[in-house]
């Protein structure tokens, strides 16, 4: 790309000027106060665009700081550039109220869209933070800014690209993540749903199983006092049945009737001994027979009274037993009723566990969920680790592009420096290596505008961007400051030098003298 | 004979779970089956036929009685009854020692046993489970008394680990009709002869369709004319959304309210959405829950990237790399996931 002219219509303290380039180096000479900073800043704005509200300070002031304050309508300008082999002409009105810009075709008379995307496709891509960040170096600003080390990260994972804008790595890591983790908490929040699901249930459980415990000591309990109301039954029964079998004896009033027998017997035979008259014997006879029956008699109603009393006995006893039998039913039956309860509780507890197996098994949400979470994971890793791959591919050539153009500024004093990954360098000073810090200034801004030159040279091979130098070689001595301008000579690209010295123009054409 | 047969009742499941209408479900389950029963006594029915998983788990005593109620207040039908691999004959299970009703039947054996109806001229054979699973083909070798009446088999069952079914088998098995429960879905298994009703409400959202039980005639020659009839008040139905390029979220939102809108709003929606979407659309799934009751929703859609054209103009950057770090071969669920959300997060943030 080559800038060929800047027309400005209104901008700082240029009105109505227009200033043309050449190819190759231009040397812009003034004394300070001359408008060479604000010329500067013009081209970056016509570039870029210029807004008003954006974020920060230094951005709010470039925009007032150029403001016109008699007309600011007029607060506008044009560019006209060449790319890739065809002219063009950018117009800018940067005045807030009416604010536009046209890109026209001058090559192929043509009216194209004039949105900052198409613009930095003829840029070969630059956006601004990567103009400002290499080849746009402003007064005392040959320090690249802090962020160029992430500006870098993302030209890395840009490498090659074609106008597609820029990807960025560190935003789409973040959004991954916030993306992962929204999920991990959406299932974090099932899961502890599900967890108290099966809390629950076990507690059911628990309280199911205590009660069950609770019925089976009762029911124990109750078994043990039925065992009991058996046995003393049974025992009863036992004993009666012995009591039955001594049946009460008259053994006495028959002992009586049997010597009464014996008695009259003896009497019975006494009486043709001694020869009574058969009336005695007739008589005894009849005593005899009248004893027999008294006793017979009393031997008979003691029976029958013992009878009457037994069988009363008998069926006060068999009372006794009945209500021991009905309590023992009673017993029974209140028994099979808290069978009954266990047996259902028993169910309930079953049910139970079906509800906790089945609560604890994955359902095909959580899959799912999963699988995303898992995807989410697997693209920040692959992220990750092919921008860290990349970084390394072209940290290597970046130090040597680096070390390359050092080393011919430096005529071959450093010949080769190590940027790390934060793009901290360090100076390969052949035995040691040396902390930025380490050198004097004018080698720092030495190595500051190799790096510069070289990220620029590195990612845009294509179309060279021309390089814009606001008095950046300020603390050059005229030796540095000749081998510099050598090495722009020889870059084959246009530069834009502003200065407020006469010694770059001197040396310059020094160095075309001795070119020829 | 008028005969109605049902199956898979689940009386106390509550399906859903982890959604708002889970425990209304639960009630509702119940209450359409005391109104089947209502429906049976209305239509004068001599025969129901209950093929199993009557109760989602064992039933306790209270939940028997209550059945045992309904059934008693329909005298006049025959209920013959067996347990399914739900409700399976465990040692203490209620309705072994439950006092049923008259008319209540119960095939409550291991092997095949039969219960003859002299008055409608049918024999209902059948058996019960008494695990939750039984994988020998118990079915395959029962065939009805050559006794001229007609014959019935209420059977549970019929996939590998609960009493496989050979269907040609059944086909040359004898019976005139084989009322089979377990799958959840009404359809036939032997066309003419053996169907399952299907459960009689829909229980978890794989149960597609109309549901409802089996109404069939018996005339006096022997000729039978069957036919489902739709009882259950909701269905779960699949929404497909077929998304294009130009698809939005809102024109998903549309869709959804629009299609519920018109079935109905007591249904419940499984939203699959399928085809491509422009990778700049995200649609908000939680978002169409408020249209009724969605018990699915699912984004199946594919990102529409050229991913020549992506690859073109991202040869060696970084995007360029991701998409070539995928493609190499066939890519399981996660890495797909991880392409698509890789992509998008780079496109997404870019400047």
């Amino acid at each position: 790309m080559e800038i060929k002219e800047l027309q400005i219509k209104h901008f700082g303290k240029f009105r109505n000027q227009s200033i043309r380039f050449h190819g190759g180096v231009n040397i812009l000479y003034g004394e300070n106060e001359m408008g060479k900073s604000t010329l500067h800043a013009f081209i970056r704005a016509i570039l870029f665009g210029m807004e008003k509200e954006r974020g920060r300070a230094s951005k709010n002031n470039e925009y007032i700081l150029h403001e016109p304050w008699d007309n600011p309508s007029y607060y506008a300008g044009t560019i006209r550039f060449e790319s890739r082999q065809k002219i063009y002409r950018l117009t800018r009105n940067f005045s807030e109220k009416e604010k536009s810009a046209e890109l026209f075709c001058e090559t192929d008379g043509m009216e194209l869209p004039a949105d900052q995307e198409h613009i930095q496709k003829l840029l070969d891509g630059f956006s601004e933070t990567a103009f400002c960040n290499t080849v746009f170096v402003g007064q005392r600003s040959s320090e690249t800014a802090s962020e160029l080390a992430d500006e870098i990260r993302n030209f890395v994972t840009n490498y090659q690209e074609e106008g597609t804008g820029e990807l960025n790595v560190r935003e789409a890591l973040s959004q991954l993540k916030e993306r992962r983790q929204d999920l991990e908490r959406k299932r974090k929040q099932n899961q502890d749903e599900k967890k108290e699901k099966i809390k629950q249930t076990k507690e059911k459980i628990e309280k199911t199983e205590k009660v069950l415990s609770e019925l089976r000591a009762l029911v124990e309990e109750q078994n043990s006092q039925l065992i009991q109301k058996r046995d003393r039954r049974s025992q009863f029964i036992h004993s009666r049945q012995e009591t039955d079998k001594k049946p009460e004896k008259n053994m006495g009033l028959w002992m009586a009737a049997v010597l009464f027998q014996i008695l009259f017997g003896g009497l019975a035979v006494m009486i043709p001994i001694l020869d009574l008259s058969p009336w005695f014997l007739a008589v005894v006879a009849g005593v005899d027979l009248i004893v027999l029956m008294i006793l017979f008699l009393q031997i008979q109603t003691k029976k029958q009274r013992a009878e009457k009393r037994n069988l009363d006995q008998q069926r006060k006893e068999e009372e006794i037993i009945k209500k021991m039998e009905l309590e023992e039913e009673k017993l029974n039956g209140k028994q099979e009723i808290f069978q009954e309860e266990i047996r259902e509780r028993m169910m309930q507890l079953g049910n139970l566990r079906e509800i906790l197996t089945e609560a604890g098994e994955e359902c095909e949400q959580d899959r799912i969920m999963d699988r995303k979470i898992e995807g989410l994971q697997i693209a920040e890793n692959t992220i990750r680790e092919l921008s860290s791959q990349m970084y390394q591919e072209f940290s290597e050539n970046l130090n040597e592009t680096v070390s390359d153009i050092l080393a011919r500024i430096t005529r071959g004093r450093y010949t080769k420096i190590l940027l790390d990954e934060n793009l901290n360098i360090r100076i390969d000073a052949g035995d040691h290596l040396l902390y930025l810090y380490q050198v004097s200034r004018g080698t720092m801004d030495q190595i500051y505008f190799a790096l510069r030159m070289a990220v620029g040279e590195f990612f845009f091979q294509e179309e060279k961007l021309p390089v814009i130098l606001d008095d950046v070689f300020v603390m050059y001595d005229d030796r540095r400051l000749k081998e510099v301008l050598r090495w722009l000579f020889y870059s084959n690209r246009q530069v834009l030098l502003f200065t407020c010295h006469k010694r770059e123009r001197e040396l310059l054409q020094e160095i075309i003298r001795e070119e020829a | 004979m008028k005969f109605f047969h049902i199956s898979d009742v689940h009386l106390g499941d509550s399906p859903d779970q982890g959604f708002p209408w889970s425990e209304m479900r639960q009630k509702e389950i119940w209450k359409s089956f005391r109104a089947f029963i209502q429906k049976v006594s209305e239509k004068q029915v001599d025969l129901l036929l209950i093929a199993g998983d009557l109760f989602h788990r064992q039933p306790l005593i209270r939940e028997v009685k209550e059945i045992n109620d309904l059934f008693s207040a329909i005298p006049q039908t025959k209920i013959v009854l067996i347990a399914g691999e739900h409700d399976y004959l465990h040692p203490d299970s209620c309705y072994l020692k439950f006092q049923w009703s008259p008319n209540v039947f119960w095939l409550n054996t291991r092997e095949c046993g039969g219960v003859y109806f002299p008055d409608l001229n049918t024999e209902v054979y059948g058996l019960s489970y008494f695990e939750k699973e039984m994988t020998e083909p118990l079915y395959d070798n029962v065939f009805p008394q050559n006794n001229g009446c007609f014959h019935i088999l209420l059977a549970h069952g019929g996939d590998e680990t609960h009493i496989p079914v050979d269907k040609k088998k059944l086909a040359k098995s004898g019976f005139q009709y084989v009322a089979m429960g377990h799958l959840h879905k009404s359809q036939t298994v032997v066309d003419r002869m053996a169907y399952y009703s299907g459960s009689l409400e829909p229980l978890e959202k794989t149960d597609l369709g109309p549901h409802g039980y089996i109404e069939g005639d018996v005339d006096a020659y022997g000729r039978m004319k069957i036919r489902f009839v739709p009882w259950a008040k909701r269905e779960y139905l699949i929404l497909p959304v077929t998304s294009t390029e130009s698809f939005t979220d809102e024109d998903l939102k549309k869709q959804v309210n629009e299609v519920i809108q018109k079935r109905g709003k007591q249904h419940f929606y499984r939203i699959l959405i399928d085809g491509v979407r422009d990778p700049a659309v995200h649609f908000d799934l939680e978002g169409c829950r408020q249209f009724g009751n969605i018990v699915e929703i699912a984004d199946h859609t594919t990102p529409v990237y050229n991913f020549r054209k992506l690859l073109s103009q991202n040869g060696n950057n970084l995007l360029g790399r991701y998409i070539r770090h995928f493609q190499t071969g066939a890519l399981s669920e996660e890495e797909k996931e991880a392409l698509y959300a890789g992509i998008d997060a780079l496109l997404d943030t870019k400047r």
